[in-house]
C-alpha cells in the first residue's frame, strides 16, 4: 500500500517535470533561429540536439509515467525542486557543445546561474561567443526571473487544479488573480510589456553610444532581459563596463529597480492604485535600506578615497549597491577591484544589501524587503510589549496590498526563511574558505551566490574546486526556490535511497 | 691578411649578447600584460604603460572620439582614443573572427575623472597593428547534425504520443 503510494507520487512529479522540460525545449528554438539569421551553421545544429534531447526528455517523462490524478501541493514543490535540477542538466548540453565550457560541470553551473538569475559566468571567451549562445544566456535568465514553473503554467496549465504547489514551489505565493494559471499569465504579459518597451529603450540608447544598429538592437534586447530579470549576464566579459557610458548605467538602473518590484505591485500599479507604490512595506524597507546601505559606501570609499572625485564615488557606489540591492550583479569595476581597492567597511554594505535582496513575488533574491520588513515591525512590538503595561494589547500594523495586522504566524514564517539563508550562506562561507580563499571574500561570494546576485569578488572561476561549483549550485538553486521545494525534493530523493537500502 | 686581435673578439661578443637580448628588451620589459594592470592598478595608475591585446566587441565611436575594446589573456581593457587615429579597416573580434591584434601605448587610469571612474586607458599615444584579423572557420559535423535528426525525431514521436495520450484523457 504504501510503496503503491509512494510509486504513484514518483509518477506524478516525474509527468509534471516532463511537462515543464517539453515546454522549456521550445526555448531552444528561439536562439537556433536567432543563429541561423546571423549565419551561425553550427551552432543551429548544436541547438538542434539541445531541443530535440530536452523534447525526448520532457515528452517521455510524460508519455511514460501518464497522469491519472491531481497533484497536491506536495507534489507541486517537489516537481519545482525537481525540474530545476532537471532542466539544468539538460539546458546544459548547448553551451557545453558550444566549446566554451571546460567541463560538463561548468556548462550546468552557468545554466544554473542564468535560470536562478544569479549572473555568475564560468564560460571561457565570452568575447568570441556566438549570437545563438548569447540568446540563450539571456534567455535562461529573463525565463528564470519570471519562474520556469510559471511559464509552463502558463503554456499548459488546463486548470485542472493543484497549480498553487507548483507556483509556490518556486519561490512565489502572492496570486495576481485567484487563479494560479490566470497569475501565470499575467506575470508573463507583464515581462513581455516591458520586454518591448526595454528593448527599445536600450537599442536607441546603444545606437547613441556607438553601437551599430543590428547591435544595438540585439544588445538592447539582451541587456533589458538581464535587467528585468535582475540577472547580472552581458554579452561581453567586461559587463556593463564594457559600454562606458553613464546613459546606458542609468537604463540598466531604471530596468533592473522596477524588475525587483513585487509582480502584485506591478499590477496594482497598472490597475491605477499608485498609492501602493509609496507605502507598501516592500518599498518602504527598500528604499530605507537602500540608503543605509548607500551611506555606508559612501562612508568607505570616501575614507580610503578610492575615487578621484565625489560624482565618480556616488556613481561606482550607489550604482553597485542598487545593483546588489536589486540582485542584479551588474558591474561597472573588476572584481578585482572589491578586494584591492574598496576595503572592508564598503564590502560589509555590499553582502548585507546581497543578503536583503529585492522583493518576494519579483525576480530578484535574497531573503527579500517583505521579510526584512515583516521582521523590524515584530521588533518594534516586542519593544512597544515591553515598555507598556502588561493589560495593553500590542498591535503592529503594516501595508502589504491593504492595511495587516502582523502575526505570529508571519513571524514565524519569515524567521524560518531568513534562518535557512544564513544557514546555507554560512556553509557556503565554510566551503569557500576550506576552498583556501580569504573570510571576507568567501563571505562577499557566499552571499552573492546564495542571494542570487551574482556580484563577484574574484572567487568564481572555472579553477575552483568541483566540490565548490557544486555547492554554490545547490545555493543558488535553494536561494532561488526559498528552501521549501528544495527541502521536499531532499525528502523524496532521500526516501528513494532509503526504500533502496531497506 | 688581417690579423683578428682581442679587440675584435670583444667587439663580436658585444654584438652577439645585443642581438640575443633584442627580444626581451623591447618586447616584454615595454609590453605590459592586461591582467598585470587591474591586478596592480595602484601601482600604475596614471602612468604610460604599452599593452598589447586583440580588438574585440565594437568601436563606439562617440563624436571625436571611440572606445575600443582590447583583449588579453581572457581580460579586457577599454580604450578611450581619437577616432582619428584609429584605421578605418581595423577589425574587431567576434564568434568567426580573431580580430587585429594592436599594440597601443596611453595613460593608464585606475578610475578615470573623465569617465566616472572607469578603469581605462587615456591619451593614446600610438597604435600599432602587429597581427592582422582572420576569419575562423567552425564546419558542421556531420555526426552532430545526425544526432539532432534522430533526437528531434524521438522528440516528436513522444510528442505525438503524449498528445494521443491526453486526447484519451
Amino acid at each position: 500500500m504504501g510503496k503503491n503510494i509512494f510509486l504513484r507520487d514518483c509518477s506524478i512529479v516525474l509527468h509534471y517535470t516532463g511537462k515543464i522540460i517539453a515546454g522549456l525545449s521550445m526555448l531552444c528554438l528561439i536562439p537556433a533561429l536567432t543563429s541561423l539569421i546571423a549565419g551561425e551553421f553550427t551552432v543551429v545544429v548544436d541547438f538542434l540536439i539541445g531541443f530535440g534531447a530536452m523534447l525526448m526528455l520532457g515528452a517521455g517523462l510524460a508519455v511514460f509515467f501518464p497522469n491519472v490524478e491531481k497533484p497536491n501541493l506536495m507534489h507541486g514543490m517537489v516537481t519545482a525542486g525537481i525540474s530545476w535540477l532537471v532542466a539544468m542538466i539538460v539546458a546544459a548540453l548547448p553551451y557545453w557543445l558550444s566549446g566554451h565550457y571546460l567541463s560538463y560541470l561548468d556548462a550546468m553551473f552557468d545554466v544554473m546561474s542564468g535560470l536562478t538569475t544569479t549572473g555568475l559566468v564560468l564560460m571561457q571567451n565570452l568575447d568570441h561567443a556566438a549570437i545563438g549562445i548569447n540568446m540563450w544566456r539571456h534567455i535562461l535568465t529573463f525565463v528564470g526571473g519570471q519562474g520556469i514553473i510559471v511559464l509552463a503554467l502558463a503554456l499548459f496549465s488546463d486548470g485542472a487544479g493543484g497549480g498553487f504547489g507548483f507556483y509556490a514551489g518556486e519561490g512565489k505565493d502572492e496570486r495576481l488573480f485567484p487563479s494560479v494559471m490566470h497569475t501565470a499569465k499575467s506575470i508573463w504579459k507583464i515581462s513581455l510589456i516591458y520586454l518591448v518597451v526595454g528593448s527599445i529603450a536600450f537599442w536607441l540608447a546603444g545606437m547613441a553610444i556607438g553601437l551599430s544598429p543590428s547591435r544595438a538592437f540585439l544588445h538592447g534586447i539582451w541587456m533589458h532581459m538581464t535587467t528585468w530579470s535582475t540577472g547580472g549576464f552581458a554579452p561581453m566579459s567586461q559587463n556593463i563596463l564594457y559600454y562606458h557610458s553613464g546613459l546606458y548605467e542609468a537604463l540598466t538602473f531604471v530596468f533592473f529597480t522596477i524588475g525587483s518590484f513585487n509582480f502584485a505591485l506591478h499590477a496594482s500599479v497598472l490597475r491605477g492604485n499608485r498609492r501602493e507604490l509609496m507605502k507598501n512595506i516592500e518599498t518602504v524597507s527598500f528604499t530605507i535600506t537602500l540608503m543605509l546601505t548607500v551611506f555606508v559606501i559612501a562612508w568607505g570609499l570616501g575614507r580610503l578615497q578610492v575615487y578621484p572625485d565625489l560624482f565618480s564615488m556616488m556613481r561606482k557606489g550607489f550604482y553597485h549597491i542598487a545593483s546588489t540591492h536589486t540582485t542584479t550583479g551588474l558591474m561597472t569595476i573588476y572584481p578585482q577591484q572589491f578586494a584591492n581597492e574598496w576595503g572592508d567597511l564598503a564590502m560589509s554594505a555590499i553582502i548585507i544589501a546581497m543578503m536583503i535582496g529585492g522583493s518576494a513575488c519579483s525576480t530578484a533574491g535574497g531573503f527579500k524587503g517583505l521579510r526584512f520588513g515583516i521582521l523590524f515591525k515584530a521588533l518594534l512590538q516586542e519593544i512597544n510589549r515591553m515598555v507598556k503595561p502588561r493589560s495593553s494589547i500590542v498591535l503592529q500594523k503594516y501595508s502589504y496590498f491593504g492595511r495587516q495586522s502582523l502575526s505570529d504566524q508571519q513571524i514565524r514564517n519569515a524567521s524560518l526563511i531568513v534562518l535557512m539563508y544564513v544557514v546555507v550562506f554560512s556553509v557556503a562561507v565554510v566551503g569557500s574558505c576550506a576552498a583556501g580563499f580569504p573570510l571576507l571574500q568567501s563571505m562577499f561570494e557566499a552571499a552573492s551566490v546564495t542571494g542570487n546576485v551574482g556580484l563577484s569578488i574574484g572567487v568564481t572561476t572555472a579553477a575552483i574546486p568541483s566540490g565548490l561549483k557544486i555547492l554554490y549550485i545547490f545555493n543558488m538553486w535553494a536561494g532561488r526556490l526559498e528552501f521549501m521545494a528544495v527541502l521536499a525534493s531532499m525528502g523524496l530523493i532521500g526516501s528513494i535511497f532509503a526504500r533502496k537500502h531497506r | 691578411m688581417t690579423k683578428i686581435n682581442h679587440w675584435h673578439l670583444i667587439l663580436l661578443l658585444i654584438l652577439f649578447i645585443s642581438t640575443a637580448m633584442t627580444p626581451c628588451f623591447s618586447d616584454a620589459t615595454d609590453v605590459i600584460a592586461i591582467g598585470t594592470l587591474v591586478d596592480g592598478a595602484k601601482a600604475f595608475d596614471g602612468k604610460t604603460v604599452v599593452i598589447e591585446g586583440e580588438v574585440v566587441g565594437d568601436v563606439m565611436k562617440r563624436g571625436l572620439y571611440s572606445w575600443i575594446c582590447l583583449l588579453d589573456e581572457g581580460i579586457a581593457i577599454g580604450v578611450w582614443t581619437n577616432s582619428a587615429e584609429i584605421p578605418s579597416d581595423l577589425t574587431a573580434g567576434g564568434y568567426g573572427i580573431r580580430g587585429d591584434y594592436v599594440r597601443v601605448s596611453g595613460e593608464f587610469h585606475r578610475a578615470c575623472p573623465e569617465h566616472g571612474g572607469d578603469l581605462d586607458i587615456h591619451h593614446m599615444d600610438s597604435f600599432e597593428r602587429t597581427a592582422p584579423a582572420m576569419h575562423i572557420a567552425y564546419p558542421i559535423r556531420k555526426e552532430r547534425v545526425i544526432v539532432a535528426a534522430l533526437f528531434c525525431m524521438m522528440g516528436l514521436l513522444f510528442s505525438l504520443l503524449w498528445k494521443r495520450n491526453s486526447a484519451k484523457g
